[in-house]
């Protein structure tokens, strides 16, 4: 085939099976749905954040003395779940802004340092807002795994009310206040 | 339709919305644009002029699908090698091809050997066979890097929009393909 007759076979082709540009407002929309996407995962990332910090936050008072040992306190006060579940949303923002147009300019430590500061950022507020102990206790009462998760980290019923408590206690007098 | 020479001066932009009018407007884009590919799909893929063009062919089909999707930030050459690169991979694979020889044109192998400080080994003759079948046996992510930087000559800017990664990425990688094509001649014992 000479070089001449490639543009004449492609232009031929293009007619024979009708083929036609995607229209402009499906590319609009695709992405659109991208970005939509993105703030998703961030949002839910900085409600896990504030999930995290409520946990950290009002946790360690309320450890069973069975875990005397710093290093103990430590193992048992870190919310795995938590931290677990952000990796996923993080890995996930990562993944989906990498996937926005001009995405692939970042370098992926830039990506992941602005999602984990928005989502830190965001997690403050939420948390400030209450959202994290809601989270937490929601989770607690109709997850079963999550709930198993705990109570292995030495968090039962009693505590996860504890907790609670001392969270709306320095929440009330605010109000009050106000 | 008016003669090839009347759209010759039409920048990119414009024949792309030209032919976004009207489709017989996308024969200027593929004149303009078949000549660079086509060498450009032979560089990356080493297959045959004939599976070449049936890739070119796929390439076009798949410019003219997503015309709409031509992001005017971009250059459109960075566009259209963003497009022929990826199919040029899908299709390699495709085929499971092992690539045949690349060839370096003369005019080229200047460009290339001063950049790979290749120059003091050997005369033209020696240095064009050697330069291509080092560039044949080379990992296909390096080859595709040297490709780009000394044959096509783009700049970092413009390989970071064709392969989609940061320009930091880029540098690194031209770094890298420059000392492994280096390391090639020496494990090989090439005789220069």
């Amino acid at each position: 085939m000479s070089d001449s007759k490639l543009e004449e076979k492609i232009i031929e082709t293009i007619k024979e099976k009708r083929i036609e540009p995607t229209a402009k407002w499906k590319f609009i929309v695709e992405n659109i749905l991208i970005w939509f996407l993105f703030a998703m995962l961030i949002f839910a990332g900085s409600m896990i954040f504030s999930t995290i910090f409520f946990t950290v936050l009002y946790s360690g008072k309320s450890l069973p003395m069975a875990h005397p040992g710093m290093f103990k306190r430590i193992f048992f006060n870190i919310p795995y779940f938590w931290i677990f579940l952000f990796s996923v949303f993080l890995f996930l923002a990562y993944y989906n802004f990498k996937h926005t147009k001009k995405g692939y300019r970042f370098s992926g430590c830039l990506i992941i340092s602005i999602i984990f500061l928005a989502s830190i950022l965001l997690g403050v507020i939420a948390h400030g807002a209450g959202m994290g102990a809601r989270i937490e206790g929601e989770t607690f009462r109709r997850f079963p795994p999550y709930r198993k998760i705990m109570e292995f980290q030495g968090f039962g019923e009693r505590a996860s009310f504890n907790r609670f408590e001392r969270f709306e206690r320095k929440r009330v007098p605010k109000r009050i206040i106000r | 339709m008016k003669k090839f020479e009347d759209y010759a001066k039409k920048t990119d932009k414009e024949l792309v919305n030209l032919s976004l009018e009207k489709r017989d407007h996308f024969v200027f884009l593929i004149k303009r644009y078949e000549q660079k590919l086509l060498r450009y799909i032979m560089r990356i893929s080493g297959l045959r002029k004939e599976d070449v063009e049936d890739v070119l062919q796929d390439v076009f089909i798949k410019i003219y699908q997503n015309l709409n999707d031509f992001d005017s930030d971009l250059k459109f050459s960075s566009w259209i090698y963003r497009i022929t690169h990826n199919q040029t991979i899908s299709n390699h694979r495709k085929l499971k091809a092992r690539p045949q020889e690349i060839s370096v044109e003369d005019d080229l192998l200047n460009n290339f050997a001063s950049e790979l400080d290749l120059e003091k080994y050997a005369d033209d003759v020696k240095l064009k066979k050697i330069v291509e079948e080092v560039l044949t046996n080379l990992d296909e992510k390096y080859r595709e890097i040297l490709v780009l930087r000394f044959m096509e000559d783009q700049s970092y800017q413009e390989m970071s929009d064709i392969l989609k990664k940061p320009i930091g990425t880029i540098a690194t990688l031209v770094n890298r393909a420059k000392k492994q094509f280096k390391e090639e001649i020496k494990k090989n014992k090439l005789k220069l």
